[in-house]
């Protein structure tokens, strides 16, 4: 299921896979990925078992091939720490998977995880711009930064939303949320957490992901 | 009488006591190399019956030089390491140090007596790492701790006796079970170690001290001698009766409309303590309390355990010198070295539990022949049942038993660390060594090298990850070699009981105490709240400390942390039904059934009273939805199960989402549509066939052992809650508990922490036994469903309360869009 809205003039697919695709420009873009996270923790011997980075690579994978774009823009947050040494074999899926995508342009919003990335980001061939990346009518960061200079879209804030039903009933999901001169992405790594719920303001348009389903969230108009 | 003894006696003597016989029996079984424990309430002369053996013993042996003063001790001169004595509060630590000082300082035996706690002074725990004294005061925290150093097997070799004090506390933790296992090495290092225990009374004396004495390498249970203290004290319960009785009786509020009354009461003149249940509820009273009696600033005082530790002390010495008038308290007081005693004891809200009764009162009526009182003061009308229900069961002697914990790996886990770190361990040792202990009698050699390969591998899952490497085990000798590794380690280990807390600061620098992280994580800078007895505003949160400023205004203050709710015991439950069965025969006995009678009138009239076998289900519907409301009196924890696990067979029956609550009476399932009850009934929702089955998948659907496993997380280590001044690093490993549940249950769901986590929910969360037996008691009995048009006084603290499980078989899809649609309704 895929939701088609349109950003500051451009029409803009919502993935439930925790994506954005922007066909006009054949671009995927996620935001906070945090590879290598768990290895991070394992390093620091705390035993959290793997597979959540490859994983990660696999819904990659299906994103790329279902929208056949042809560039991956992270908008920051792609490593989560610099790679301990003895992470090698976490080292070696990444540039694996590189090499499988040989023909895909990588370009990385630094985020503020992404501060020392060591020789990694090299060696896998990523374009690392510093924020703030102006591409048609966006402004693209990490941080939030909306500036009146374009349409800010970033990531960092792992946003949520809590939706709430009869019998009180509640529930929590990442969401995308825009509004009128900024719009969030979800953080796209598997091994992540998520901000507590804000509620929607306003004329913002919120997109709660669950599952394989996007559900637009009703956003109280000014008034009420 | 030897001579030593006869020092003993005379030394008494000049005190003007003599020895109960309790204690001379103590002190002879000790000489003669027994172990045991003694049980009394408190302040009985229990630290002496256990004290003086190890004294006497030594007196015996060196006749020698005893009775010269000396003024000051050359440290050498003191015999090495003797008596460990093991306090839960290092709040006690001090008090327990004068107490066990004055017979060694007046019969001018050359030991020394120390403490060493989180509040020793690194350069006194300098000293003790090259020397011990003679007896050392300690917590289990830091007992753990001294076995992490690398020279520690020569620092016990001397070691006769450990004294586990207030073992009833610590018993049916995870900190008791961190005893047993430190007793185990202690044990080893010191063949012939005696170990005494004291204890309040309980329902299972016998199982508390083989739990405390642990087990021969046979496998047979260590034998011990259970010695009862001096005889209870003559006990009364009564109440404040309110004027008015509110229809509607809502718990989830902090009702303080007893004021009044608890004024009087504290005016009728003496010292009086105000037990309360939770710490807000503490503050709540403090400041009522002051505000209507504005002349008691200075001579009342408010104590709990997240007090700054030099407000507590001075919290106590006021009560010993008699210069406070009242004290208003949580359970921070109910432990300790007995303080002079007080005239008057106030309880509010319900005790909840028959031992915990007994305790508070007899905090009051020392002197020889008194009455020992506890007076409820009931903070809604239900509770005034409860009150009753608590005298019945204490005339029956219906104290509750504790029962002690069964092998949690988590914490396995973190004590096979402690041994690598204090020098190595042999792996082949520690089967044997573990399964002394009555935790783990029973531990597989599957478990075990589960244990080890988590510690040294990570897990079987991680077998191949060379980054990770916390033990190293070469040839069978573990050891840890990563400073690192061993610093967090040591930090770690005093995290067992609590939640990461926070200190709380003036930002002009003064520290009031400590709260949880997940209190404060709900407070936005402006927020206000009443804490230390004071108005606070909230600033920020910087370097693990809560900064504050005083608030201009109290008002719109309010106490908003929880603390742990006490359920509803079974002892105390039983005798509540069978009041209820009373009532609904039309015996109201007593002034708190009196008191009670219009509100189980109303039940009656809109409903009915429910009888001692029957199930009562409330069916209403409202605005809200179609609610159920069940009856069972069984105690919060069993309805918090039961609730779970009805959702769960009724919603096999049809796709349905309910959310539910629970209280100590009863408990709501709540639906957006009608649900299929009478079906349900019929299909067999009290059978207690595949209940197991039944239970679990109803554990997961409610996410309880997702909740549960944070504890279970922190304790072996994968959580790291941080320390002072290294905050960077730390935040690139950290993790929600709840996000780590999840990785686990997809990419490791063999790790047997996650099964634990489930078994801590079975067991101590809902009390798998007592919700087995619960059932049985449920199906043997009658149903009766009856609809009602509007909810009735039973109901009403349960249709406000508004934290709310849930449990679901409809679509996740189908549900959203059903509370999108409800958004968008007018």
């Amino acid at each position: 299921m895929t939701f088609i809205i349109n950003v500051a003039g451009e029409a803009l697919a919502l993935l439930p896979a925790r994506a954005l695709h922007w066909p006009a420009r054949h671009t995927l873009i996620v935001a906070d990925v945090h590879w290598g996270k768990a290895a991070a923790f394992r390093a620091a011997s705390i035993p959290i078992p793997r597979g959540t980075t490859t994983a990660d690579l696999e819904r990659l994978d299906t994103l790329l091939a279902a929208t056949a774009a042809t560039r991956l823009l992270i908008l920051g947050d792609l490593l989560h720490a610099e790679l301990p040494a003895e992470a090698e074999a976490t080292a070696a899926t990444l540039l694996t998977w590189r090499a499988t995508h040989r023909a895909l342009d990588i370009v990385l919003v630094r985020g503020n995880h992404d501060a020392r990335p060591g020789a990694l980001l090299d060696d896998l061939g990523i374009t690392v711009h510093e924020p703030p990346l102006a591409e048609g009518p966006f402004i693209l960061t990490h941080h939030p930064a909306p500036s009146g200079g374009g349409y800010n879209l970033a990531g960092h804030v792992h946003p949520s939303v809590e939706l709430r039903g009869p019998g009180r009933e509640r529930l929590r999901l990442p969401c995308f949320r825009f509004g009128p001169a900024a719009g969030l992405l979800p953080a796209f790594g598997g091994f992540t957490g998520m901000a507590p719920a804000e509620p929607p303001a306003p004329g913002e348009r919120v997109f709660a992901l669950a599952g394989d389903t996007i559900v637009p969230v009703p956003v109280p108009t000014a008034q009420a | 009488m030897t001579s030593a003894q006869g020092l003993i006696e005379s030394w008494f003597a000049a005190g003007g006591w003599t020895p109960f016989e309790f204690q001379r029996e103590v002190w002879a079984a000790y000489q003669r190399g027994e172990s045991g424990l003694i049980h009394a309430a408190t302040g009985t002369g229990k630290t002496y019956a256990a004290w003086l053996g190890p004294l006497l013993e030594w007196m015996d042996a060196h006749p020698v030089g005893i009775g010269v003063r000396r003024k000051r001790m050359e440290r050498t001169a003191a015999p090495p390491l003797r008596v460990l004595w093991l306090t839960p509060l290092r709040a006690l630590a001090a008090d327990t140090e004068q107490a066990l000082k004055a017979p060694v300082e007046a019969l001018g035996l050359p030991w020394t007596v120390e403490s060493r706690t989180g509040d020793t002074s690194a350069t006194r725990r300098a000293r003790q790492r090259e020397r011990l004294p003679t007896a050392l005061i300690t917590t289990p925290e830091s007992l753990s701790l001294l076995l992490t150093l690398a020279d520690r097997n020569g620092l016990f070799t001397d070691l006769q006796c450990v004294v586990v004090d207030e073992w009833h506390e610590l018993m049916g933790t995870k900190r008791g079970v961190q005893v047993e296992l430190c007793l185990a090495r202690l044990r080893k290092l010191a063949p012939g170690l005696r170990t005494w225990g004291l204890s309040a009374t309980l329902g299972n004396l016998d199982e508390a001290c083989a739990t405390l004495l642990g087990r021969s390498p046979g496998g047979a249970a260590h034998t011990g001698r259970l010695i009862r203290g001096v005889v209870p004290k003559a006990l009364a319960v009564d109440a404040l009766i309110p004027e008015t009785i509110e229809r509607f009786p809502w718990a989830g509020h902090l009702n303080t409309r007893m004021l009044p009354q608890v004024i009087a009461a504290i005016e009728e003149g003496g010292t009086t303590l105000v037990f309360t249940n939770t710490r807000s509820q503490c503050e709540l009273w403090f400041q009522a309390l002051l505000a209507a009696r504005p002349d008691w600033a200075g001579v009342l005082a408010l104590h709990h355990g997240s007090l700054a530790r030099k407000s507590r002390d001075a919290v106590e010495a006021g009560l010993r010198d008699g210069s406070l008038r009242c004290v208003v308290c949580t359970s921070s007081l109910d432990l300790g070295v007995d303080f002079t005693p007080v005239d008057r004891v106030l309880q509010v809200g319900s005790p909840k539990g028959v031992a915990r009764l007994v305790q508070r009162a007899g905090r009051s009526g020392h002197q020889p022949g008194a009455l020992s009182r506890v007076t409820c003061v009931p903070t809604h009308a239900f509770e005034l049942v409860e009150v009753a229900a608590a005298r019945d069961a204490l005339e029956a002697r219906a104290i509750e038993a504790r029962p002690p914990l069964e092998r949690p790996l988590d914490l396995l886990s973190q004590h096979v660390v402690t041994l690598a770190l204090g020098g190595g361990v042999r792996e082949d040792e520690l089967l044997a060594e573990f399964r002394s202990t009555h935790a783990y009698r029973d531990l597989t050699g599957e478990e075990l090298a589960w244990v080890l390969e988590f510690v040294t591998h990570g897990g079987a899952t991680l077998r191949a990850y060379p980054e990770y490497a916390k033990v190293r085990n070469d040839d069978g000798l573990l050891t840890v070699r990563d400073r690192m590794v061993a610093k967090r380690h040591r930090l770690a280990i005093g995290t067992i009981v609590s939640d990461s807390s926070l200190t709380v600061r003036f930002l002009t620098g003064g520290a009031l105490g400590s709260v949880e992280e997940s209190f404060i994580a709900r407070l936005k800078p402006g927020d206000k709240f009443l804490f230390a007895g004071r108005a606070l505003e909230f600033v920020r949160i910087r370097e693990m400390t809560a900064w504050v400023k005083k608030a201009t205004t109290a008002k719109g203050a309010v106490p908003r942390w929880q603390g742990a709710r006490m359920p509803l015991s079974s002892e105390l439950a039983r005798a509540v039904r069978a009041r209820m069965e009373a009532a609904r025969l039309g015996r109201f006995d007593g002034e708190e059934m009196a008191a009670i009678r219009p509100v189980l009138t109303l039940q009656a009239e809109r409903s009915r009273i429910p009888g001692e076998d029957e199930l009562l289900v409330e069916r209403v519907q409202t605005r809200e939805g179609y609610h159920l409301f069940f009856y069972p009196f069984e105690g919060r924890l069993v309805h918090e199960g039961l609730s779970a696990l009805f959702a769960y067979r009724i919603a096999q029956l049809t796709p349905i989402t309910f959310t539910f609550a629970c209280n100590d009476y009863g408990f709501e399932l709540l639906s957006p549509e009608p649900a299929p009850i009478e079906e349900a009934f019929a299909a067999g929702l009290l059978s207690s066939e595949h209940l197991l089955h039944d239970i679990l998948a109803s554990l997961n659907a409610a996410e309880l052992a997702r909740r549960q496993f944070r504890e279970v997380a922190r304790v072996a280590g994968l959580i790291f809650t941080g320390y002072p001044g290294s905050q960077k690093s730390v935040r690139q490993v950290q993790a929600s508990s709840g996000l780590l549940y999840d990785v686990f249950t997809r990419y490791d769901p063999g790790n047997l922490l996650l099964r634990q986590a489930q078994r801590e929910v079975l067991e101590r969360q809902l009390e798998q036994t007592r919700m087995g037996l619960a059932l049985a008691r449920l199906a043997a009995g009658r149903v009766t469903v009856q609809p009602v048009d509007r909810p009735t006084p039973l109901a009403f603290p349960l249709l406000v309360d508004r934290n709310r499980e849930k449990v679901t078989t409809e679509r996740l899809v189908d549900r959203i869009r059903r509370m999108t649609a409800a958004l968008e309704r007018p």
